[in-house]
């Protein structure tokens, strides 16, 4: 038997072989290279609805929130907050951004929409009462990653002034 | 003497390197896995959500909740978990002195169902430790004797048990755990040390 090199045979087996593995390594990597374009858009909205939040809610809990009063100036949404201190903070809500104090977070998937938006409990339970804001992001790409900004107050209805446009 | 590749020599390298990006594509996908768990845990929205329902905890009677629920044995045994459970009445002083009922505490217990069994913050179950939990997490893990005796911490969900294994610190007092379940059907857990009344 001739053992000093490939056949054509062999050699064409082995070409095949590695295809096969070749085929199967570039797929892995352009789904991986994909995956990365998508991750530098999805993590920037993942980021900035964590800063939203954060910063609305940090504001409700240390500036004591007082009122709420819907407000015309954004696109989808418009919330004026009143604080203790005798700040005033809207919360502008466009299709594409959210302005918060003057603040401007860009949102690069899906859309923001002002489907049950907002609730409040009436005074069914005596003193206390929780404010939900809700404002839902649609046409996103559906990565199991929560885009939903979602604000809540739970507390004392002897704490707050009527709020004018929000049942509460 | 061979001066190159045999083909059973290449059959050999090709079944290596497959197996070893089996391998590698095995472990990704595990990473993958993981990492899409972690989106359910901590969620910052959540996170808000279990403070404000801590707080509101916190104004009843928690302390001597916790008491009754995880500092009295059972069966010569501390629990390591408990479920929190609105219609405890233990929570609220619903009569003054003059076994007149309060209606503020009435209102309370109310508001707790609302929230909690009401369906409006997306509650499946509120879950009180120890603040350190690493008894509990290895508890779970061995599945020892203690905790057989543990009825609750025989209904902990698969999720719980991997959100509680990932949870950290030593400090003393107690921890609220909550799991959520929202519109389509995710679940999503969040944890928020209990601040002392007061």
């Amino acid at each position: 038997m001739n053992n000093k090199g490939f056949t054509l045979v062999e050699l064409i087996v082995s070409i095949g072989l590695i295809s096969i593995v070749m085929v199967f390594l570039f797929n892995l990597l352009g789904n991986v290279k994909r995956e990365e374009s998508l991750n530098n858009s999805k993590n920037t909205d993942s980021l900035n609805r964590s800063m939203i939040i954060r910063v609305i809610q940090n504001d409700f809990i240390e500036l004591n929130l007082r009122s709420v009063n819907t407000c015309n100036v954004g696109e989808v949404l418009c919330y004026s907050f009143y604080f203790l201190n005798g700040t005033t903070k809207q919360l502008i809500v466009n299709k594409n951004n959210i302005i918060y104090d003057n603040e401007k977070w860009l949102l690069e998937s899906g859309e923001y929409t002002s489907n049950n938006s907002v609730y409040c409990t009436n005074k069914e339970y005596g003193d206390n009462y929780y404010l939900k804001i809700f404002i839902p992001v649609i046409n996103s790409v559906n990565d199991g990653k929560v885009r939903d900004i979602e604000l809540i107050r739970i507390g004392k209805l002897s704490e707050i002034t009527t709020f004018n446009d929000i049942t509460c | 003497m061979k001066k190159g590749f045999i083909f059973v020599e290449t059959i050999v390298v090709v079944a290596f390197l497959t197996t070893a990006l089996l391998l590698i594509y095995t472990s990704f996908i595990q990473v993958l896995v993981e990492e899409k768990q972690r989106n359910s845990f901590d969620d910052t929205a959540y996170i808000y959500r279990t403070y404000y329902i801590e707080d509101f905890l916190v104004s009843l009677n928690l302390e001597d909740y916790i008491y009754n629920h995880l500092e009295t044995e059972v069966d010569g045994v501390k629990p390591l978990v408990t479920m929190f459970n609105c219609g405890d009445l233990s929570l609220y002083n619903l009569r003054d002195v003059n076994n007149n009922i309060i209606q503020s505490e009435v209102d309370k217990q109310k508001f707790c169902e609302a929230i909690i069994n009401g369906g409006r913050f997306d509650v499946v179950n509120i879950y009180i430790t120890r603040y350190d939990v690493s008894e509990l997490s290895d508890c779970v893990e061995e599945d020892s004797i203690i905790c057989k005796k543990n009825d609750e911490l025989r209904n902990l969900s698969s999720g719980v048990i991997s959100y509680i294994k990932t949870l950290s610190g030593f400090d003393d007092g107690y921890r609220l755990i909550i799991e959520y379940k929202d519109q389509e059907d995710n679940y999503y857990y969040s944890n928020v040390k209990i601040a002392k009344r007061g």
